[in-house]
């Protein structure tokens, strides 16, 4: 079973908060999944394709053009935002410093 | 009312109201009613969208009494999953990081079906970003089944399938990642289909698994699936992974007598409940009274698929869902958090529900420095090799039919402690979306009182051909 601390390492990677009780919740959760799906480890399979591509799609380009984007459709984008100040949306402040 | 609704299908609806036996806002009335009526026990519905509904069908009897040309579409009334984009109107993916969220956009699918002048009658339940088996992981309730209400309708596309099930719409959309329009369509007695991925566009579909998901149709009988599928499919050039069918198999050209089917040994492990693979059995002994030649076939690998599907789904969901930063829009705590990763780290804790969690812990785990190769990389290459599996079989078979669940709809709770077990109910459905095929999820007899569904998979693009083979056998168990 994975220790409190990866569990905790993994929340925060993943960027959400896990409380002492939650995280010990998760644990075994997560142990009881990790153990199900650690199976394949068994299963043969060619190495040929790493890419891991499935489907054989091929790129779809289109002309680098902005699109058209109407002022009522901006608008209704501009209302979904948390914070907004005179036309653009307010963020919280981009450090240089933090983990 | 002289018109019997309950009988009615799409053709005989369109019928009716061009021959004026019904007007259009009879038609919306019916089922809005039903609603106010069934909703309260079933709860199926997120938003009720009674005013654009009645509208969207005044207008259809306006250009009746005109006498113009309706679409065969016009009038019926459906239901959308709520992780189906419909402009204007609330989108909540059955979160609560979503509760407020208003669509900016229109999903292609929905233009589609307003082009062809269906009538929008509300958008319906689901698990949280449609990750679950039972619905009972939508962040507002769970919705019951219809046909014992102490159980669950399935999932993730509960609230669409329980919908179409007590007559509360005439047809929804859901979406199917692992087997979320099959499964709850199994559980409830109703028709669900899966196209071939890329068949339908996913532009406007709440992103969960972005080579996993499919918009599909959820109905009452084969022939309405069939209609709908045709008026949802196609190119979008939105999306950059939906495709046009190539010219293949026409309907006309099918004669379902001539169709091998195979039935994969491996569908019947321990865990299948005997009275399902009773079902199972007799619908394949039906297929060979009536003319088919059936053929047992190996899926070798089939045991690995649910692990496959977890590792990959997760990690597509845990990219996907990081958008979901309190920045843009969505539940955001930046009124409190003057901090950047204060804010995600807060928005998301409080924005997401356990099960998401769990999925996008498992997803980071597997992208991870030191666990890519592991676990991500290795079940990419598991699922060339389940591809090719169903290659194989293809060559031999037609089609393959097998159950759609291993056990019978559960009681509300019953799972929902147990992360694992819930995964499990996904067993014989996850395979198919793992190679990208079209399935049918169709009702075929029931055990103890409660729907059994069987499932016909293709390979891609056949759907003409599972949907010919599902309509042999649909009335089966009426006749029983």
């Amino acid at each position: 079973m994975l220790q409190n601390k990866e569990i905790k390492r993994i929340a925060r990677l993943s960027r959400f908060d896990l409380s002492e009780k939650e995280t010990a919740g998760y644990r075994e959760d997560f142990s009881l999944v990790l153990n199900y799906v650690e199976k394949i480890k068994k299963m043969k399979t060619s190495d040929s394709d790493l890419s891991g591509r499935v489907f054989k799609i091929k790129n779809v380009m289109r002309p680098d053009r902005p699109a058209e984007f109407s002022p009522a459709d901006r608008e209704k984008l501009m209302q979904l935002a948390p914070q907004t100040e005179k036309n653009y949306l307010k963020v919280n402040l981009i450090k240089e410093d933090w983990s | 009312m002289a018109f019997d609704f309950k009988k009615a299908n799409i053709r005989s609806i369109h019928t009716g109201l061009k021959e004026k036996e019904f007007s259009a806002i009879e038609l919306t009335r019916y089922f809005l009613d039903n609603i106010k009526k069934n909703d309260k026990k079933i709860k199926a519905f997120l938003t009720v969208l009674e005013k654009t509904a009645l509208s969207q069908a005044q207008e259809i009897d306006r250009i009746i009494s005109q006498k113009g040309e309706i679409p065969v579409l016009a009038g019926i009334p459906g239901a959308i999953k709520d992780n189906i984009l419909v402009k204007g109107v609330k989108c909540t993916a059955g979160s609560k990081m979503l509760a407020n969220y208003r669509a900016p956009y229109q999903a292609t699918v929905i233009e589609k079906l307003l082009n062809e002048q269906a009538v929008i009658l509300g958008k319906t339940n689901l698990d949280e970003f449609a990750m679950g088996s039972s619905t009972e992981n939508s962040a507002f309730f769970p919705t019951r089944n219809p046909y014992d209400l102490s159980r669950v309708p399935g999932g993730s596309s509960g609230g669409s399938v329980a919908a179409v099930a007590s007559e509360m719409a005439f047809f929804s959309l859901g979406s199917d990642t692992g087997g979320s329009i099959r499964l709850p369509a199994s559980f409830c007695g109703v028709v669900g289909l899966k196209p071939t991925y890329g068949a339908v566009s996913r532009y406007g579909l709440i992103a969960f698994a972005s080579s996993l998901d499919q918009i599909g149709p959820i109905t009452r009988n084969i022939e309405d699936a069939e209609i709908i599928f045709n008026v949802i499919r196609g190119k979008d050039k939105r999306d950059a992974t939906s495709c046009d069918f190539p010219a293949g198999e026409k309907e006309e050209d099918i004669n379902p007598k001539k169709i091998k089917i195979g039935i994969a040994r491996e569908y019947f492990v321990e865990g299948l409940d005997k009275r399902i693979e009773s079902v199972v059995r007799q619908a394949v002994r039906h297929y060979e009274d009536i003319g088919c030649q059936t053929a047992e076939v190996s899926l070798p690998h089939l045991d690995y698929a649910l692990a496959v599907y977890c590792i990959i789904s997760a990690s597509e969901a845990s990219a996907n869902l990081a958008r979901y930063d309190g920045m843009k829009y969505g539940f955001s705590t930046m009124s409190e958090t003057s901090d950047l990763l204060e804010t995600y780290l807060k928005s998301r804790e409080n924005g997401f529900g356990r099960e998401v969690k769990r999925r996008i812990l498992l997803g980071t785990y597997s992208l991870s420095a030191g666990y890519y190769q592991a676990y991500y990389q290795k079940a990419q290459q598991a699922r060339h090799q389940l591809m090719a599996d169903f290659k194989k079989i293809f060559q031999k078979v037609d089609v393959l039919i097998g159950p759609v669940s291993p056990f019978l709809p559960f009681k509300i709770g019953e799972k929902i402690d147990n992360p694992l077990a819930m995964y499990l109910s996904d067993i014989y459905t996850v395979a198919v979306n793992l190679a990208g095929l079209p399935a049918l999820s169709f009702p075929f007899s029931r055990a103890d009182g409660l729907p059994v569904g069987l499932q016909i998979i293709g390979p891609s693009f056949t759907e003409n051909r599972i949907l010919s083979l599902g309509k042999l056998c649909e009335n089966y168990a009426g006749e029983q």
